[in-house]
């Protein structure tokens, strides 16, 4: 893995963060808008999973920023959780990469739903409604994180490695 | 083997950093103005990422225009024409009415603003970022074009919002809709003034604090009051869809639904404001006549 040229690398993380935007920004009906996966956070957790000398914290915080930016979020709201998501991956990559998907789906559902919370709290502190429903997306997100994370290391290989 | 052992501190210590940096964003972002050219800036850096994610949207939508049936091309043009006759003959009648207007303000010696057209350019909005939670849309318009912050954004249908953040080639709108927007408006049949405030991301409005024996009732059509000097006046805003009176306490429970339709925004007007020179200040009686005013056709605006 040390030997894998970077530029390959760099193109199937950044064509993937834009396949995140996308996600995030097709028009969906409302009562799906609440379901909607945290596309972007998840996949940095990937990239984190499989290439966490490439992606980190500070990726993470860039990347959530730069989100913020898009969506008119308060600036920080989803750097911060995401710092938060792939510092916690980052900690326990060598024992989830070798779990059964349905397996790291189950264990980051409940790190998907800290990283809800923290959303919620950031949005309640700006005096913005918060509601249990913010915590949907921990499910959904979890619940197509295999298929994800399967595109994902299709991509990454069909990159060069 | 030896990075094993140097990752964990640093990952705590880069955990550490990343949360402080977020935090002190987001004081700074709800604090006060600090970060306007921070995100003005990160938006000007995003904005070909948003025109790459925006790509296939665009190709969609130019795909279906192509494709559309002759017979459907034919009904739409037929009805367009239709509208364009009945608006047009509308427009004659209104010029016949300003002209009429100018007359009687002539006689009358007001000092009051002639009203004057409203500049306006048409943005379309980007698909950019829709966070269920905030009531928010994007546009394509910036600084380059004159946009600012605070600027009225319109629909056909009425007031849509207006600019929060500015970038080169992009704006943000904050919905009317959106919990952190208010809008002063008044009622068209009864000339009472209330604050409209948004409820969610694309709900309803709500006017609060208004007295039990309010004269508002339902259907009633509510516009700008043009007394936040942000929004001109007389802008249709929302049609009252809900009064209850029976509520806990002294405040009847008011609630109106917009008339542009906010949830499916395809292209705004921003417009300028006309240039007030003799900007009058409110006068206190006006906070003061609420459920007084019939007004009728008389134009509102600080003469009365």
């Amino acid at each position: 893995m040390t030997t894998t040229p970077a530029r390959p690398h760099l193109a199937a993380i950044a064509v993937s963060v834009l396949a995140a935007g996308l996600l995030l920004s097709v028009p969906v009906p409302v009562w799906a808008s609440a379901w909607q996966p945290p596309w972007l956070t998840l996949v940095v957790a990937y990239w984190c999973l499989a290439q966490p000398d490439r992606v980190g914290v500070t990726a993470a915080f860039v990347l959530g920023v730069l989100q913020d930016a898009l969506t008119g979020a308060p600036l920080g709201q989803h750097a911060l959780a995401m710092a938060v998501v792939a510092a916690a991956v980052l900690a326990e990559y060598q024992r989830l990469r070798v779990l059964p998907l349905w397996q790291q789906a189950a264990l980051l559902a409940p790190l998907l739903a800290v990283h809800q919370v923290l959303l919620a709290l950031v949005s309640g502190s700006g005096g913005r409604p918060v509601s249990a429903a913010m915590l949907l997306p921990a499910l959904s997100g979890a619940v197509v994180w295999p298929w994800l994370f399967l595109t994902l290391r299709d991509l990454r290989r069909r990159a060069g490695h | 083997m030896p990075s094993l052992f140097r990752r964990r501190p640093s990952l705590a210590l880069r955990l550490l950093l990343a949360v402080l940096a977020a935090l002190l964003l987001l004081f700074l972002d709800q604090r006060g103005p600090r970060l306007v050219p921070l995100r003005s800036a990160l938006l000007t850096v995003l904005h070909p990422v948003q025109q790459v994610i925006d790509l296939p949207f665009r190709v969609w939508a130019w795909g279906s225009d192509n494709l559309r049936e002759r017979a459907t091309l034919r009904e739409q043009t037929a009805a367009l024409r239709d509208q364009n006759l009945r608006l047009k003959l509308r427009a004659q009648t209104l010029d016949a009415l300003q002209a009429e207007n100018m007359r009687l303000r002539a006689l009358l010696d007001s000092l009051t603003r002639t009203p004057q057209p409203l500049r306006a350019l048409i943005a379309s909005t980007v698909k950019v970022g829709l966070d269920p939670y905030i009531g928010q849309i994007e546009i394509d318009k910036g600084s380059l074009q004159g946009v600012f912050v605070g600027q009225p954004v319109l629909d056909a249908d009425g007031v849509v919002g207006q600019v929060l953040h500015v970038a080169a080639q992009a704006s943000q709108v904050l919905l009317i809709t959106d919990s952190r927007h208010a809008i002063p408006v008044k009622s068209v049949r009864s000339g009472v003034r209330a604050i409209a405030t948004g409820r969610g991301p694309v709900g309803s409005l709500d006017l609060p604090y208004l007295p039990n024996h309010v004269d508002l009732e339902e259907g009633d059509a509510l516009v700008t009051s043009g007394l936040d000097d942000v929004f001109p006046p007389d802008l249709p805003v929302a049609r009252v869809s809900r009064v209850n009176r029976i509520g806990e306490g002294e405040f009847a429970d008011v609630q109106a639904t917009p008339t542009g339709r906010l949830d499916r925004i395809q292209e705004v007007l921003l417009v300028w404001p006309p240039a007030a020179s003799a900007d009058p200040a409110p006068t206190p009686a006006q906070s003061a006549n609420n459920g007084a005013a019939p007004v009728g056709e008389t134009p509102p605006g600080p003469a009365r």
